[in-house]
């Protein structure tokens, strides 16, 4: 059985992707550990997407959405004529891992990208599971150029 | 994009789709597309309701005498699926088309492909091609060169058909389009 990816909408497929969101909260989430509930502000994605700032790659299996890749691109902050694409989102269901589906959807995600006019993609994974992402950013050919920290205030 | 341009979105393609479902019997009823050696098309059925007169074909084997044909004929299932008429010349006026060429309906099951190829002779050098989605479901992805779309059920494309291309069905249900090949001038 075959696993394609494809770029689609976020605005036509935020009802399908939300039932999945809980599973990659469960799994990667630290905000889950302080008792922060998964609320994404929704709205602002869909205003992004509106404005074509929004990269929206699915993975699917005879249909059926088994992993999603979400991202934002646009102009960098800092240097307005890279068009960079950061990652803010990425999943593969644990059911459908290890067969090259994580692969396929970062190809995707490189070739819209590219055809996007991105020159740059900024990506990370969770340092606390950050096994197989690791492995899959080394092998797309990224770098590793920053580290990033968390702070809970309240301690 | 450059190897596809969305032309329409939304098209009713209700009342073609349930004429289809009626007579299953139009499926296949001639396989030259899909059987001939080589063909990209081994995985497809077809329906074929426009398209070039066989009969020279068939008395000399020349795949030429196909290729490279600009005239079409009705087949049977013109007649038997009025319902596409008013889809086609709808298209027709949309890009000022002054000639029909071929109209093929083709199927291509969950998990089957359309292999790479380029298309040769008339159907891409004199013609553009032009797909209509009759049923498309997320999965199902139309690849030219370094592009890929998903149909949406009821959308009307053109398609560089010069350049490789190929086809994957990876969605819920078959996926139906309409082929229909017009000289625009």
């Amino acid at each position: 059985m075959m696993l394609t990816a494809q770029v689609e909408s976020l605005t036509d497929g935020l009802a399908e992707i939300k039932p999945l969101l809980p599973r990659h909260y469960e799994e990667l989430s630290l905000h889950k550990d302080r008792g922060v509930q998964l609320d994404p502000l929704y709205d602002r994605y869909l205003m992004k997407d509106a404005v074509g700032e929004v990269l929206y790659v699915t993975l699917r299996k005879q249909g059926e959405l088994v992993g999603y890749f979400v991202g934002f691109i646009g102009p960098a902050l800092h240097y307005a004529s890279c068009v960079t694409l950061h990652s803010d989102i990425y999943y593969v269901v644990p059911e459908h891992r290890g067969d090259g589906g994580g692969a396929i959807l970062f190809d995707a995600v490189r070739k819209e990208a590219k055809r996007r006019g991105a020159r740059y993609w900024m990506s990370g994974d969770k340092e606390h599971a950050h096994l197989h992402a690791d492995r899959l950013h080394m092998m797309m050919g990224f770098q590793k150029i920053e580290n990033v920290f968390g702070l809970w205030l309240e301690d | 994009m450059r190897y596809f341009q969305q032309l329409a979105g939304g098209i009713n393609v209700t009342p073609l789709m349930n004429a289809i479902q009626r007579q299953p019997d139009l499926w296949n009823a001639n396989t030259i597309r899909t059987k001939h050696p080589g063909t990209a098309h081994a995985e497809v059925s077809d329906i074929l309701l426009r398209f070039n007169d066989l009969a020279e074909f068939e008395r000399t084997g020349n795949p030429a005498t196909i290729t490279d044909d600009k005239e079409c004929i009705p087949y049977p299932a013109w007649e038997k699926l009025p319902q596409v008429r008013s889809i086609i010349f709808d298209l027709m006026r949309t890009v000022e088309a002054t000639r029909l060429g071929r109209v093929i309906i083709t199927k291509l099951m969950p998990g089957k492909t359309i292999t790479p190829h380029v298309d040769q002779g008339a159907p891409a050098t004199y013609f553009e091609r032009y797909q209509i989605a009759l049923q498309s479901l997320p999965g199902a992805l139309f690849n030219i060169g370094n592009e890929t779309v998903n149909f949406r059920t009821g959308d009307a494309w053109w398609i560089n058909n010069e350049v490789e291309h190929s086809v994957v069905n990876n969605s819920a249900d078959d996926r139906i389009v309409m082929i229909v090949d017009l000289r625009c001038e």
